[in-house]
């Protein structure tokens, strides 16, 4: 139990920070914390599943109040702010958060409906499916900006390491070059992320005081139909690989857009969306071990390093602990974005964007990876001596690092399921 | 002032957990597997005595045998049955020097050969087998294919026990073999049933050599675990053994570890090294 709480603690401030801080990504949320989690697989489960829909939340908070988009799925919001008037801006922040509320309990319970459904623990998830499912993430990561040399070379650098990892690990005799020692992939991701936030320079954002709109009627009931139907389009949406959150959040914008609807009716569409897409998004992961996210992608990672696997699930009483806890933690979100004063935002939107915040954020995930793994100290400055650079150099040309993430954690699986499949099929 | 703070740094900066008048306590292979495992719970038991065991991962299994042969430090580790056939494969010594190290416990993980619930081997087209690929993956599919029922399989690897299970549930491969632990909770849940086994009969399996067409050592195939120690004194070891009482006993075998057994003599460790060696033999 106590395990729990703490789990669930810790995706709380993992899911706030990464809704708020734009430097701050899902993956690099995920990764923040994770060596604090106990070694069992629920609590490593419920910390990525608060932290995901934490980041939905507070990613609509970031745009609304401080006007940078937290994450890559509050942009249409960005996008609309021009247009919303001020005098909307209070009844914009409820409406996303209840429309936010609303999404997670709702993909809650169709979580919760699959994972208990006889008729699920049917369903299989073919082989030739899964290199599929592979190939689109592939694809996504190169395409995801239009450096797609650059994503290029990114996946080869991952592919390297991950298979430099595993042969240095075996046969360190054999290893051509670079010193011998034992690179660990997450530490590498620790870095490399986390690094990200300390080459980041942007100052404090003003925040124009909303009290005196308070009293505005909010109209909740207007909503609610509204709500409901963009609740199920994200649930639907967070089935397609890597982009169900961003694309929810998108295609609801749009719709609203083309029925030539305000800009409250947009801003409370798209980020309703995109907290149903959060959720369902890990129904693939959860049935069948396929990983649809990079977040996913890396909990499956430190799940195959622990010997852990996703059986727990069938457990008497697991699902049911899954939607009490997200219930909990979406009504506990709700709160602390609606009801926590503002100067709660200028407080926050001032810390995050110091150095020394991001110094310590760095400290404290390399600093309990070190403590929990009894890692070598001369490894630890090794891979600092590699890979810092490495990072700077990522922050430099500006790139997706889903391209790292694949060819770092996934690709030895995405060799080994293509090996599988030509000694099945063959 | 400056100085000693110059010292203290330059101090914490080469000290690390180990020296702390600590007993480094290693692996052959990681910290997360069986052996992991073994280390974590003896480091557990033993915690409230003078010893305080400091569980540390190295690169690999030559170096964790290098250090243990070489330090003169007390020392702690557990070396597998199977590190003679890692050390031939990847050309480390991961062979411990045996006239000095003392052999403290021996534990074993066992293995399941478990189909879906819902299904069965098929007499007429070949059956898909997955097995983890540090195992002797060439030999075991020739003794599989040596059975007198007239199954055929062909060989599917996998990285983990973990892996094989979500095989065996995403009906990639027929037959899976996978630890007694990892199988455990979906036999449990009724997803997955145990035809056979290497050791454990907890879900009424049979032993696998019963399925072989031929005798073979690897039909009691497990991955056997022994912890050794060096640099102790005879009253240290007396103690350690008397820590690992029968409540630890019990424990382990809880954690799906079988055959424990605290106080090695001569014999045992004997048999454990020639099963090592055997295991040499087969890829």
């Amino acid at each position: 139990m106590i395990d729990i709480v703490q789990s669930v603690g810790w995706g709380l401030l993992s899911g706030v920070l990464t809704g708020l801080m734009p430097g701050i990504g899902i993956m690099l949320g995920f990764l923040l914390f994770l060596p604090l989690i106990p070694l069992d697989p629920l609590c490593i489960l419920l910390y990525g599943l608060v932290l995901k829909v934490g980041s939905q939340f507070f990613g609509s908070m970031a745009v609304l109040y401080l006007k940078i988009p937290g994450e890559t799925s509050s942009l249409p919001v960005l996008m609309e702010l021009k247009n919303l008037k001020f005098e909307d801006t209070y009844r914009a922040v409820m409406l996303t958060n209840f429309g936010s509320l609303v999404a997670s309990l709702f993909a809650t319970l169709v979580l919760f409906w699959f994972l208990q459904a006889d008729f699920a623990k049917g369903i299989y998830f073919p082989i030739a499916l899964k290199s599929l499912v592979f190939l689109i993430l592939i694809l996504i990561a190169l395409y995801s900006n239009k450096n797609v040399w650059t994503n290029f070379f990114i996946l080869l650098f991952g592919t390297f390491i991950n298979f430099y990892a595993e042969i240095a690990a075996e046969v360190k005799d054999y290893v051509p070059f670079l010193p011998i020692y034992y690179f660990n992939t997450q530490l590498i991701l620790i870095i490399i992320f986390v690094s990200q936030l300390l080459w980041i320079n942007e100052s404090p954002l003003a925040v124009a005081s909303l009290d005196h709109l308070k009293k505005e009627s909010i109209g909740i009931k207007k909503y609610l139909g509204k709500i409901s139907s963009y609740s199920i389009i994200g649930c639907m949406c967070g089935l397609i690989p890597q982009l169900g959150s961003t694309i929810s959040s998108y295609l609801s914008y749009s719709l609203e857009r083309i029925r030539g609807k305000s800009a409250l009716d947009k801003i409370t569409a798209s980020e309703t969306a995109n907290n149903g897409a959060a959720v369902t998004g890990w129904l693939p992961l959860l049935l069948f071990g396929v990983p649809f996210y990079g977040s996913e992608i890396m909990m499956l990672q430190h799940f195959q390093t622990y010997n852990l696997d996703l059986e727990f699930l069938k457990s008497e009483g697991i699902p049911k602990t899954i939607m009490l806890v997200l219930i909990l933690v979406g009504i506990l979100y709700f709160i602390m974005a609606s009801y926590i004063n503002q100067k709660y935002y200028v407080l926050l939107g001032k810390v995050i964007c110091k150095k020394w915040f991001s110094w310590l954020l760095m400290l404290v995930s390399m600093g309990s990876f070190y403590a929990a793994n009894s890692y070598d100290l001369k490894y630890l400055i090794i891979h600092l001596a590699v890979f810092l650079p490495v990072g700077y150099y990522f922050y430099r040309i500006k790139t997706d690092l889903l391209s790292l993430i694949i060819g770092l954690i996934l690709m030895d699986e995405i060799v080994y399921n293509t090996i599988r499949v030509i000694q099945i099929y063959n | 002032m400056l100085k000693t703070i110059k010292f203290i740094l330059i101090s914490l900066l080469f000290t690390n957990i180990a020296m702390a008048d600590k007993i480094e306590f290693m692996p052959t292979s990681t910290l997360t597997g069986p052996q992991g495992k073994i280390i974590r719970m003896v480091t557990e038991q033993t915690k409230s005595s003078s010893f305080e065991f400091v569980p540390s991962a190295k690169n690999g299994c030559g170096e964790a045998v290098n250090i243990f042969n070489t330090t003169k430090e007390p020392v702690a580790i557990i070396w597998s049955d199977t590190n003679i056939r890692t050390s031939n494969r990847t050309k480390q010594n991961c062979v411990i020097d045996f006239k000095t190290a003392t052999p403290i416990m021996v534990a074993a993980e066992t293995y399941e050969f478990c189909t879906l619930s819902s299904a069965s081997l098929s007499t007429t087209e070949v059956n898909r087998f997955g097995v983890i690929k540090t195992r002797p993956t060439n030999e075991l599919l020739r003794l599989m294919n040596s059975n007198k029922q007239g199954y055929k399989f062909k060989n599917v690897i996998y990285t983990s026990s973990g892996s094989v299970l979500q095989a065996i549930l995403n009906r990639e491969i027929d037959l899976g073999m996978l630890s007694t632990g990892a199988a455990k909770t979906a036999v449990k849940a009724g997803t997955i049933k145990c035809l056979y086994t290497t050791g454990s009969t907890q879900f009424g399996q049979k032993p696998v050599s019963t399925f072989f067409g031929e005798q073979s050592p690897l039909a009691n195939i497990q991955l056997g675990m022994m912890m050794f120690v060096r640099n102790f004194t005879p009253a240290q070891i007396k103690k350690l053994k008397q820590n690992l009482d029968s409540t630890f006993v019990t424990k382990l075998e809880k954690s799906d570890l079988f055959g424990v057994k605290v106080g090695i003599d001569q014999k045992t460790q004997e048999a454990f090294i020639k099963t090592a060696k055997n295991k040499a033999k087969y890829n």
